[in-house]
């Protein structure tokens, strides 16, 4: 069951953000080529229809505003669907599923967390068309990549810190998808003010969060054998420590929230 | 035991208590009414069925089992409201329904739709409706389920469409369904019904056959609900 409930939801959200991220690239190729036509001709000054400027403020304008709209509107739609979904008109269909609790909570889960990456890479990808097409000759693609690959290279980031930082970004991700989630669940238990009760949830176990997270940074800094790494004696360097205790910690958060949320819509969730 | 059991089940929001120790038997192969003017806790009963509603005290059985995802594979429910997803067509939905309920039968679907002429790529958002109700209906009706619940199947509908929605569930429901119908239009469905519960202020008052009901009080389940429950 958990395929077919991930099957319709991706559908269901697919429909508004695919054209969405299709739509973000297409304007940083658009900026990006009417930028290089203006660029080139600058020089010379003239030669250029003043509809090309124009055209190239407006995509400007699309291409800023709609890197950060990209994100705002994944934001959005996911959280949206998730509250239809459990709280609203929907939910009479989507619950009446024989389907447990668990199954209908991952599957969104795991929806919002590769929606959430593919609007971070449409927004890299977006940014690698425009810079492409402003530093490069068309041809020189491989060049472009090697070039970039140098610059990651001589910032002499090892593989580990790398791998780690990677891991504790997707371990973020995962934990603020389950925070929303959770705080839309707390937010169900005040019936008849449920919007609100949610962003209270949400700011509230938010606030508990980051005084933890405040307090375990103390400890961090002041005793370095409070990390798993030394404990397990394993000869990490500080600096991998700290970023496998990120991970850790983001680890703990999302499974904390995921069960918050399971337990309120499996046990005391009531449709209105 | 029956197919649906009630067992001092009791709702309470905060203050107010919308069913108030509520004891049924229902058993296979009856349509039973559950009559109640408004507000008289027709609909939280059925949500509580659906496990969309928790009990506050006592408990319900369906098949012997308490509402979760086995019970909801055998229940075919139709709520009080739209719950369509906008972004389907309407053979999406079938799959939809397909995919979800072993029991949904797609060709009897088919049949429904095209006899009432509904365009199967037609999305349900550009539907009126009067449509999407009938296409809500006939999803329903296409489950070979063991319980149907139909919460307010034929209110606010026009009376053409009254009797088509009536015509669909009886010439659709298994025999061996049990079939449970909320409405507070009692004329309307009375000529289909064995069974009757009625219903005041989360309290069951009578539930007997529609048969002996009549015989007892000379009067129609209409007539005796007008009488019953009309206001001082």
């Amino acid at each position: 069951m958990f395929g077919k409930v991930f099957k319709y939801e991706m559908k269901a959200v697919r429909r508004i953000l695919l054209p969405l991220y299709g739509a973000m690239i297409l304007v940083a190729l658009l900026f990006g080529l009417t930028t290089s036509m203006t660029t080139d001709f600058s020089g010379v000054g003239e030669g250029l229809p003043v509809i090309v400027d124009i055209a190239e403020i407006i995509l400007s304008m699309l291409f800023f505003t709609g890197l950060t709209a990209c994100g705002v509107i994944t934001f959005v739609v996911l959280i949206r669907r998730f509250y239809s979904d459990f709280l609203g008109s929907e939910g009479y269909l989507q619950l009446a599923l024989p389907v447990t609790t668990n199954v209908h909570l991952a599957a969104r889960t795991l929806t919002a967390f590769l929606w959430t990456l593919l609007s971070g890479v449409t927004a890299l990808l977006s940014l690698a068309v425009l810079v492409f097409i402003f530093s490069f000759e068309i041809q020189d693609l491989a060049g472009f990549f090697r070039d970039i690959l140098n610059a990651i290279r001589s910032l002499e980031i090892p593989p580990l810190s790398m791998i780690l930082l990677l891991l504790a970004g997707l371990a973020s991700c995962l934990s603020g998808i389950a925070h929303l989630y959770a705080s839309i669940a707390i937010g169900s238990l005040w019936s008849g003010h449920r919007m609100i009760g949610s962003v209270l949830a949400y700011i509230g176990t938010g606030f508990v969060w980051s005084t933890l997270d405040g307090f375990l940074g103390a400890a961090l800094d002041n005793s370095s054998d409070f990390l798993p790494f030394h404990i397990a004696g394993i000869p990490f360097s500080l600096e991998y420590s700290v970023l496998g205790a990120m991970v850790l910690l983001a680890l703990i958060q999302f499974i904390l929230y995921y069960i918050a949320a399971w337990l309120i819509l499996d046990k005391a969730l009531n449709l209105d | 035991m029956g197919i649906l059991d009630c067992r001092n089940l009791t709702k309470k929001y905060g203050a107010d208590t919308a069913l108030d120790n509520v004891n049924l038997e229902l058993i296979p192969g009856r349509i039973v009414g559950l009559l109640g003017p408004n507000g008289s806790g027709k609909t939280t009963l059925i949500k509580l069925c659906m496990n969309l509603l928790k009990p506050t005290s006592g408990e319900i059985l369906i098949d012997g089992m308490k509402p979760g995802p086995y019970t909801k594979s055998l229940v075919s429910y139709l709520p009080d409201r739209d719950i369509l997803e906008n972004w389907m067509n309407v053979l999406q939905l079938l799959d939809f329904y397909t995919d979800f309920y072993q029991d949904f039968d797609a060709g009897r679907a088919v049949n429904m739709l095209s006899s009432l002429g509904i365009d199967e790529r037609m999305p349900l958002r550009k539907m009126s409706k009067g449509t999407r109700e009938k296409v809500q209906l006939i999803m329903t009706m296409s489950r070979r389920a063991k319980v149907y619940l139909l919460d307010e199947p034929i209110a606010g509908v026009d009376p053409a469409a009254r009797d088509y929605i009536l015509r669909t569930i009886i010439s659709n429901y298994d025999p061996e369904a049990m079939v449970l119908i909320s409405t507070h239009l009692i004329a309307d469905v009375e000529s289909v019904l064995d069974e009757a519960i009625f219903i005041r202020q989360g309290r069951v008052d009578l539930f007997d056959s529609c048969d002996s009901i009549r015989e007892r009080t000379g009067l129609t389940l209409d007539e005796y609900f007008r009488r019953t429950y009309h206001f001082e």
